[in-house]
């Protein structure tokens, strides 16, 4: 089965919230760390490693630091599906 | 006689010639090649008598080499964080006035109108045709580092060649020799990144700086990519391979010692590095950059560390050639922390209030740096317990904050910011993954750890604890978030 762009996004959100829950307002594919508090490089590593386990993916270090929106992560995880 | 830093890398690079120095850029670059850069930059800085360097560089071939090329000339040198705000590196610039700021076009950019005497040398302009040649002279002094003070306006410690000499000395301790590789994390603002620049380039090491986002983000794989030998950082690096998951036998297989300061390092860092590496050399230091970077060491192993840990893990036994006591406490086993000996700095830049009201006579007579950090001694060991700043008056009862966060801790929620809110405490707690926040059932377990008065009013749940650019936790930033988002 292959997830479409949007149930990845819809997963991203929940992940999301999850790990940011002070996160204010709607998800956006524009939202980048300096607008989320506790986004800081421990924010990203969290989110990164609860992103691995919905996604059953495993991030390159280079990916690591690949995306600055959630936007970018999005897109990261779709080409990392595919 | 003590030895000069300057001095001991030459010997290094007369030595040991071809012998790696930097692995940057994703080359290698060994002593001589060093050496010549030191000395290509050092031909500029010599036109000025003395001078007094503004390093804004990245770390780098070229910001190593202006701190090594400041001291051979005669100089002192202020390494700056490139990452902290633009308008705090301009008043450090115009609190230092400097005579030469070496940076990058846009660092120089940034600079130029805050100090406008100093001369600006694009660093990459400086070419190797030309080089400055002998020994040099010595300054009095090696740096003026800018530390966060609580007005939010930056204090320069100033620290002799004196005291930056007798901690090299010290450095001999962690065995560095050709071979080894020797990380360099923390940014250079940072007094603990001498630590790295002299422990690897006065001993013969090579020196491995996380250049990229990607290496500081995942320094686990930075240490297996490189094969570092001897990592040295804040204890929130581990934090971050422990969140990550890749602190793992594997990826540390390379590391031989690994060094902690500059903030406390806790029971569950160690648990996790020796449950990964049961054989490696762990120690922890304090200091404040007021006594040089470090000045005490206490090294743990996988067999007894449980023993040297209690809200934090023990600070250790003074270096030699200094000393601490405490002081003011209601009994000798606890007080503020009171540090003597070599290592202590001059004093802070252009501020000699503020140096009088720190570093005064202790009881019998010698000048010791009264740290503000409150301590005490348990079975042997003595435990940073929090900064005198940060015990308040509740109803009447004194309150030690960290002793609050300890108890938070206790309870089973490993990093917590406790501060005053009115006449009460309120606390912000780090989220756990896995692990439900119920506020009511907290304070009634805090209620069997700690007096009812000291039991937070109000305790809030954060994804992740505000830290300061040095990785440090944040409590007033914390407190920021409590109050806009309780």
């Amino acid at each position: 089965m292959s997830l479409n762009s949007s149930d990845i996004y819809a997963s991203v959100g929940g992940v999301f919230r999850e790990v940011f829950p002070q996160a204010s307002g709607d998800l956006r594919p524009e939202l980048t760390p300096s607008e989320v508090p506790g986004w800081d490089s421990l924010g990203h590593v969290s989110l990164i490693a609860s992103i691995e386990d919905e996604f059953g993916i495993e991030f390159t270090p280079d990916e690591y630091v690949q995306f600055e929106s959630v936007g970018g992560l999005v897109a990261l995880i779709e080409t990392k599906l595919q | 006689m003590t030895l000069d830093v300057i001095d001991r890398f030459l010997a290094q690079a007369a030595a040991h010639p071809d012998h790696p120095a930097l692995m940057t850029g994703g080359r290698e670059v060994n002593y001589v090649a060093l050496e010549r850069r030191v000395r290509g930059i050092a031909n500029v800085l010599a036109s000025v008598r003395k001078p007094r360097v503004l390093i804004a560089l990245p770390p780098s071939l070229d910001a190593y080499a202006s701190l090594l090329a400041a001291g051979l000339v005669g100089g002192y040198h202020t390494p700056v964080n490139l990452a902290a705000p633009v308008a705090k590196l301009r008043m450090i610039a115009e609190a230092l006035g400097p005579d030469v700021i070496v940076g990058t076009p846009d660092t120089l950019s940034d600079l130029r109108q805050a100090s406008p005497t100093a001369m600006l040398v694009n660093a990459s302009t400086i070419g190797d045709d030309s080089l400055f040649t002998g020994t040099g002279t010595r300054h009095q002094l090696a740096y003026t580092i800018f530390t966060s003070g609580s007005t939010g306006l930056p204090k320069g410690v100033v620290v002799s060649r004196r005291a930056l000499n007798h901690y090299v000395d010290w450095l001999s301790t962690f065995d560095i020799a050709h071979g080894d590789r020797v990380s360099q994390q923390p940014n250079l603002g940072f007094d603990i990144s001498m630590t790295d620049i002299f422990g690897a380039l006065c001993y013969g090491g090579a020196l491995c700086p996380l250049e990229r986002d990607v290496d500081r983000m995942t320094p686990a794989l930075f240490i297996a990519r490189h094969g570092v030998t001897v990592w040295n950082s804040t204890p929130s690096a581990i934090s971050l391979m422990m969140r990550a998951r890749q602190l793992t036998s594997a990826n540390l297989r390379s590391v031989r010692l690994f060094n902690f300061c500059g903030e406390p390092l806790l029971k569950e860092h160690l648990d996790a590095i020796f449950s990964a590496r049961p054989d490696v050399r762990v120690q922890n230091t304090y200091g404040p950059t007021e006594a040089t970077i470090s000045m005490t060491a206490l090294e743990l192993t996988a067999a007894g560390y449980e023993d040297a840990c209690s809200s934090s893990v023990a600070i250790g036994d003074p270096i030699p050639g200094m000393d601490y006591h405490l002081v003011g406490g209601a009994d000798a086993d606890q007080g503020e922390l009171v540090i003597t000996g070599p290592q202590l700095a001059e004093g802070y830049w252009g501020d000699s209030e503020k140096t009088r009201a720190v570093f005064r006579a202790t009881g019998n007579g010698e000048r010791g740096y009264f740290t503000g950090d409150w301590m005490e001694h348990v079975d042997g060991h003595v435990y940073f317990r929090e900064r005198i700043d940060f015990q308040v008056k509740i109803r009447g009862h004194r309150v030690e904050l960290d002793e609050v966060a300890a108890a938070i801790r206790s309870c089973g929620w490993p990093v917590a910011c406790v501060f005053k809110r009115g006449e009460a405490l309120a606390a912000v707690v780090e989220d756990l993954p896995g692990r439900y926040f119920d506020e009511a059932d907290l304070k009634r377990a805090l209620g069997d750890h700690i007096e009812a008065h000291a039991v937070p009013e109000r305790l809030v749940q954060i994804a992740h604890m505000p830290r300061n650019e040095n990785d440090k936790l944040d409590r007033q930033a914390a407190a920021r978030w409590f109050e806009a988002n309780a």
